[in-house]
């Protein structure tokens, strides 16, 4: 029988990690975040503009962004391409199927246990949660990043990585402030280098100072007015503390595990220990680096817990494939060497149970939360009902939506960063909902100068109430919409 | 004759090529300090000290040297240096030029000079040359330099005079130099004592036999200051600590992070490699070293100190860069990218600074509204933010409620929560006593007052009186600066 490539095999994971994804975006018109809609707005306000939008006077009433625009520049430029917001970014997340496969091989020399690397990266239950039917930046950011990682293993080794790093040097910042993880992660791995006492190249070193004074050098470019306003608790992005404290609150073990995908973690603790205390060598530090950098962030709550989980369980997946290579190169000593190929079967037959089903149960979870056509049909009416420059209120969650769709301005939106009081006007969002009086809700109604108020099943639901209690006085609250309110006193 | 022409034209090249160095370093420093202005795209002057400065020597050319304040705070003795006022004073009444250009005019020549005198300096030191042409750029470009002589501040005059002072330290003219710590003694009191502790290391360290002279300078220079100080400590004690709005200190120290008189982070970084570089070398740069560390830590107490650790900071940058360049890279490539990427951050720093500086208050409106406040022939107090309290001197000629010299401010803690009063309460009766107190007669509201600064809200406190009560009436509003007069109002 003719032996497949790699390659083939390789094109066929990276075809099926599309499918996948697929299958579950186009079961739906709409997407599964909020924050997608905000991607698309100004992905939209770029095409009228021709220039990214600086201030939103929709976002918090009117507020300044600050925000890197390279991503949705990207899109403008690949607009032409049908369903674009759909599969342009299932594309850019399935592409770290191939990254993984590059860094695994790079480490293991091995094209088997590559492969499977690059299977479980394919699946990982909580990127999928992260990217899947999103409008999400981290589709690329995360790719870029471990690419980036692919070419600092790489230079030495041929120049085209070394430019290759100096073009993504500029382009992750200009993507996403998680390009600052990077300069992290290598702190963390010239540490560990240092420590076991393996030599770091030279032009990896000249490398390292090149991408660190760029990252912080565009950083303070683009985010200079956040740095003037916030100074260095820019990092915490202005989030409130109910959200960050939001990211953790919810912390079980068993979800973690599942998160990440039992395999990669099990075989991925392996590897690290391996590639500490065995392998010692720079790439395999370098990738701890990544897994320390995350450990860090998480620990100091300046990341959410499904972007540093996803970094985790993708940096996992690598040193996998080390666990794996070491494993199989022990196994062809022994006498069960001829058993192998069926260790492999029972391999992937595992990353089939324990990774490709939990990620298509984490799927159609999230596809079946995801807004539907009825929902999202209601904030087209309140565009048509409501005159331009009104203010609507609903809780963060529908934020994006209320502009995106019904074009109104909010009271508050998932884009903390320079947005004034988020913290108080969450507080205040949830009383006007929760209240029993209706005088300390029109009070911060008025506060807001909201001229509508969205009470549907899920809004009543998050505040775990029977109705709003105040609404019924047609005095103050008209119907002009169901579950839309007009506030007329 | 052949090798005296060749030494001859060697010797020109080489001056030349200096001359070309002093020249660029002049240009920019004409084109940095200026900066400010060219962006604002106006003749208004900017901060809020420069329009303390400019009250302070009004009064002293209307009164002479004077130690009262009848404006600040309803009239407050003024506790502050008086050098600079002075000569801005004098300077402008000699010129015949308003003291508004005075105010720019000073601080610019000052700059030119300081930058000449800090090249010549390390060429006196023995720095090599292109150690000395980059630390006089990085200087330069950083935003302190820019502070310093883009605005009316009381540090510029005293930095010229101590470096003066050491210049003709290492020219061995001592009493010069002694005149010139002690005239540093009209500009405030932490500079005779930064110039004092330059003189020591560089006495201790060089030059032991003019100890003798040491002391005698530090005799003299510590009279003037006890002259000085000693009978404002026992008149008034020491000054009450009363910090509000205070930026966190690490905010302060980097103007990156919104401080006024602060560093580039990006220089800052650049000096951590110089230290490493000069480290190896550790005998011939100790004393740079200890002096850094002895002065980070000083301004992390007291901030103006930082315009100080400017001077050694760019020396350091200097190292910092030369080492980068001169170390031998594996890429070429990434070596002239990273050289770009740091002078582009070391600019950055400075271009961001003087964009601050272009954009801060007071703006058109305000001196408009201020203007036509200073119309009112009555002598009325205005309320506003503390922070506009020396506009409002100024420019309406008017006194505040208060304004942030807080340092021995009369009454300051039932001033402030008068202030916090007025600003917050709805009730008209209270805010008629506050009102009353103060004889208060205009109410001045800029647009940050409203957004954050004062209120969150539209009608939140003073703003709903403002609105509702008959007894305010509106003078002035263009593009938020709103200014109030208060008519009939009584609490009887």
């Amino acid at each position: 029988m003719k032996k497949i490539s790699p390659k083939v095999i390789l094109a066929i994971i990276f075809m099926l990690a599309i499918l996948f994804q697929l299958f579950f975006a186009l079961s739906t018109k709409n997407f599964s975040s909020d924050e997608s809609y905000l991607n698309l707005r100004l992905t939209e306000k770029i095409s009228e503009n021709k220039f990214h939008l600086r201030y939103d006077n929709l976002s918090y009433g009117g507020r300044d962004l600050v925000y890197s625009p390279l991503f949705y520049y990207l899109l403008v430029f690949l607009s032409l391409i049908p369903l674009v917001f759909k599969i342009i970014p299932i594309i850019f997340s399935s592409l770290i199927v191939l990254i993984v496969y590059l860094i695994s091989f790079e480490l293991t020399k091995d094209e088997k246990v590559s492969l499977i690397a690059s299977l479980m990266s394919a699946f990982i239950p909580v990127y999928f949660s992260l990217i899947l039917n999103s409008l999400s930046i981290f589709s690329l950011a995360i790719p870029g990043l471990f690419f980036m990682l692919y070419c600092f293993i790489r230079i030495g080794q041929h120049k085209k990585y070394l430019e290759y790093f100096v073009v993504l040097s500029f382009i992750l910042p200009l993507l996403h402030p998680i390009a600052f993880l990077l300069p992290i992660s290598i702190m963390f791995y010239l540490i560990l280098t240092i420590t076991e006492d393996v030599e770091v190249s030279k032009l990896k070193k000249e490398v390292i100072i090149f991408s660190t004074f760029l990252t912080i050098l565009l950083s303070f470019i683009i985010y200079k007015r956040a740095f003037l306003t916030y100074g260095f608790n820019v990092i915490w992005q202005n989030v409130p503390p109910q959200i960050s404290g939001n990211y953790f609150s919810n912390i079980n073990i068993l979800k973690i595990i599942i998160s990440l995908g039992i395999l990669p973690l099990i075989y991925g603790i392996v590897g690290v220990v391996y590639s500490y205390f065995k392998g010692k060598k720079d790439s395999f530090f370098l990738i701890n680096g990544v897994l320390l950098a995350v450990f860090l962030l998480l620990l100091l709550r300046l990341i959410n817990l499904n972007i540093g989980l996803t970094f985790l369980g993708i940096a996992l997946t690598i040193l996998s494939a080390v666990a794996l290579a070491k494993y199989f190169v022990y196994l062809r000593k022994t006498k069960f060497y001829n058993l192998e190929n069926y260790l492999t079967v029972i391999i992937i037959v595992a990353v089939i149970i324990l990774s490709i089903i939990p990620s298509y149960i984490a799927s159609k979870n999230l596809i079946k939360s995801t807004i539907t056509d009825e929902e999202l049909s209601l904030f087209k009416e309140i565009k048509g009902k409501t005159p331009p420059g009104s203010t609507v209120l609903a809780p963060l969650e529908f934020g994006h939506l209320i502009t995106y769709q019904a074009k109104r301005k909010n009271v508050a939106d998932s884009n903390f960063l320079l947005a004034p009081n988020p913290e108080q006007r969450l507080l205040d969002i949830a009383e006007i909902y929760t209240t029993p009086f209706e005088v300390k809700a029109l009070e911060l109604l008025e506060k807001y100068d909201v001229d509508y108020i969205i009470t549907n099943k899920k809004i009543i639901e998050k505040y775990n109430i029977a109705e709003v209690s105040y609404i019924k006085d047609e005095k103050c609250f008209k119907e002009i919409l169901p579950e839309v309110f007009e506030v007329i006193c | 004759m052949r090798s005296v022409s060749k030494k001859f034209y060697q010797k020109f090249l080489k001056l030349s090529v200096e001359c070309w160095v002093i020249l660029i370093i002049l240009l920019s420093t004409i084109l940095v300090i200026s900066l400010p202005y060219i962006i604002r795209n106006s003749n208004i002057l900017v901060g809020d000290e420069s329009y303390y400065h400019l009250k302070i020597a009004s009064l002293i050319q209307e009164r002479g040297i004077t130690n009262f304040d009848p404006l600040s705070y309803g009239g407050r003795q003024i506790l502050t240096p008086l050098g600079w006022p002075f000569v801005l004073a004098k300077i402008s009444s000699f010129l015949n030029i308003s003291l508004e250009l005075t105010s720019k005019l000073i601080p610019f020549i000052f700059g030119i000079l300081t930058v000449i005198l800090f090249y010549y300096l390390l060429k006196n030191i023995k720095v090599e040359k292109r150690i000395r042409t980059i630390s006089t750029l990085v200087f330069i470009f950083s935003p302190i330099f820019i502070y310093l002589f883009s605005t009316s501040n009381y540090y510029f005059i005293p930095l010229f005079l101590n470096l003066l002072a050491f210049y003709f330290l290492l020219k061995d003219k001592k009493i010069l130099t002694t005149i010139l710590i002690a005239l540093t003694t009209l500009f405030g009191i932490i500079h005779p004592l930064v110039g004092l502790i330059a003189v020591l290391i560089y006495t201790l360290i060089k030059n032991r036999k003019s100890l003798p002279w040491f002391y005698i300078t530090l005799a003299i220079t510590l009279i003037l200051i006890l002259l000085k100080y000693v009978p404002v400590l026992i008149k008034f004690g020491l000054p009450d600590i009363f910090m509000i709005d205070n930026l966190p200190v690490h905010q302060q120290l980097f103007s990156d992070l919104g401080g006024k008189i602060s560093l580039s982070i990006f220089a800052l970084i650049l000096a951590f490699i110089g230290i490493v570089v000069t480290w190896k070398k550790k005998q011939d740069y100790i004393t740079t070293h200890i002096i850094f560390i002895i002065l980070f830590i000083l301004s992390l107490f007291y901030i103006p100190i930082l315009i100080y650790l400017n001077l050694l900071l760019a020396i350091l940058v200097a190292f910092g860069v030369l080492k980068l360049i001169q170390r031998r890279w594996e890429s070429k490539f990434i070596k002239n990218f990273t050289i770009l990427i740091l002078s582009l951050g070391l600019i950055f720093s400075g271009l961001s600074y003087a964009k601050q500086t272009a954009d801060s208050l007071p703006n058109k409106e305000i001196v408009e509204g201020l203007s036509l406040i200073g119309t009112d022939s009555e002598q009325k107090t205005v309320f506003s933010h503390y922070s506009n309290g020396y506009w409002i001197n100024y420019l309406a000629k008017k006194s505040n409620v208060m304004d942030p010299l807080f340092a021995y401010a009369p009454n300051l803690q039932q001033v402030h929560e008068d202030s916090q009063n007025l600003f917050y309460s709805r009730d008209l009766k209270n805010s008629t006593k506050i009102i009353e107190r103060y004889n208060i007669g205009y109410i001045l509201i800029t647009p940050e007052m409203k957004e954050g600064k004062v209120w969150h809200e539209d009608e939140e406190g003073l703003l709903f009186l403002l609105e509702f009560s008959k007894n305010f009436r509106s003078v002035y509003a263009q593009k938020g600066v709103e200014v109030w007069e208060i008519r009939n109002l009584t609490t009887s």
